[in-house]
């Protein structure tokens, strides 16, 4: 938009400021860019626009609740949500709106920087009965169950596979199909009418 | 055990490592209590699951078989997610 020639683009701004009015801040506020538009508005008082802003995303939420329930919201990554995000994430999590909704909030935990983090923001909640899931390592018998499924029980040395995939990755999902996948690739592990395990990668 | 249901032919270039990719195992009974949980939901409240583990531990494909899990059961049920690839269509993507 901005590379429009500037006669357009003063139609543009003229309509912008007329649509938006002081609600202009919002938007210069989530994309910097729209400030050659929309100009630098003077917050009068910051803390107002965010609560406008989280009623704003509280009153969508509500009609999208309502209107495709039921509404499954996912975020993924949640150790790395600015305040920004979080504060977002806390205004559909209030207990006292009138909408139902299925919140999932996957996060890592394998550092104590993330768990501080994520749990310092999870006491802001009220999550009534959450449900937490930690998922741990895959068993060796999981494994087992992935290469039996993954080759349809066609693997020559399944149990030789099985160890070496297992030692090498403690069982660790997305490390065991990197593995499997880099045997692919090089065939390590190849089909010669029946799928089998090079003899040097199983050594 | 958990998979997308894919024609599979062992011989066919591509077929394990797409059967690879998609399969999920060990998860039988995080996937359960999940969809529990959103049994909730169609009762008539607001639920929350958590999702925690190292990385790589399966947390993304988790949460991504379930979504298609429910959205295959439940045609209703569309889905807004921070990361794209975990929804299924049909979709209302972020902008991530």
């Amino acid at each position: 938009m901005l590379t429009l020639p500037n006669q357009k683009l003063q139609r543009i701004k003229a309509k912008l400021s007329k649509a938006l009015t002081r609600d202009g801040a919002l938007v210069t506020e989530i994309a910097p860019q729209t400030l050659s538009l929309i100009g630098n508005q003077h917050i009068s008082d910051y803390q107002k626009l965010k609560v406008r802003l989280e009623k704003a995303f509280q009153l969508f939420i509500t009609i999208a609740a309502t209107e495709l329930y039921p509404l499954i919201i996912a975020v993924d990554d949640l150790q790395w949500a600015d305040n920004a995000s979080w504060r977002i994430i806390s205004s559909i999590a209030d207990p006292l709106l009138p909408h139902n909704i299925y919140v999932i909030l996957a996060y890592r935990n394998n550092t104590v920087g993330y768990r501080n983090k994520v749990n310092s923001l999870l006491q802001t909640l009220d999550l009534g009965r959450a449900l937490t899931v930690n998922l741990e390592r895959l068993t060796l018998d999981a494994v087992r169950t992935l290469l039996t499924e993954v080759f349809a029980g066609q693997l020559q040395d399944t149990d030789k596979l099985l160890w070496l995939t297992y030692r090498k990755t403690a069982g660790n999902p997305l490390y065991l199909k990197q593995m499997l996948n880099l045997l692919l690739q090089n065939r390590g592990i190849y089909y010669p009418g029946q799928w089998a395990a090079e003899r040097n990668c199983l050594s | 055990m958990v998979e997308r249901k894919q024609p599979f032919d062992a011989d066919k270039p591509g077929s394990v490592e797409l059967r690879l990719q998609e399969i999920i195992v060990g998860r039988e009974k995080e996937i359960e209590a999940i969809k529990m949980q959103f049994d909730a939901v169609l009762e008539g409240n607001t639920a929350f699951t958590l999702i925690a583990g190292d990385v790589g531990c399966g947390k993304t494909a988790l949460v991504k078989a379930v979504l298609a899990d429910l959205a295959s059961s439940r045609p209703l049920a569309p889905m807004v997610s921070s990361n794209r690839s975990l929804v299924p269509s049909p979709i209302l993507p972020s902008r991530k």
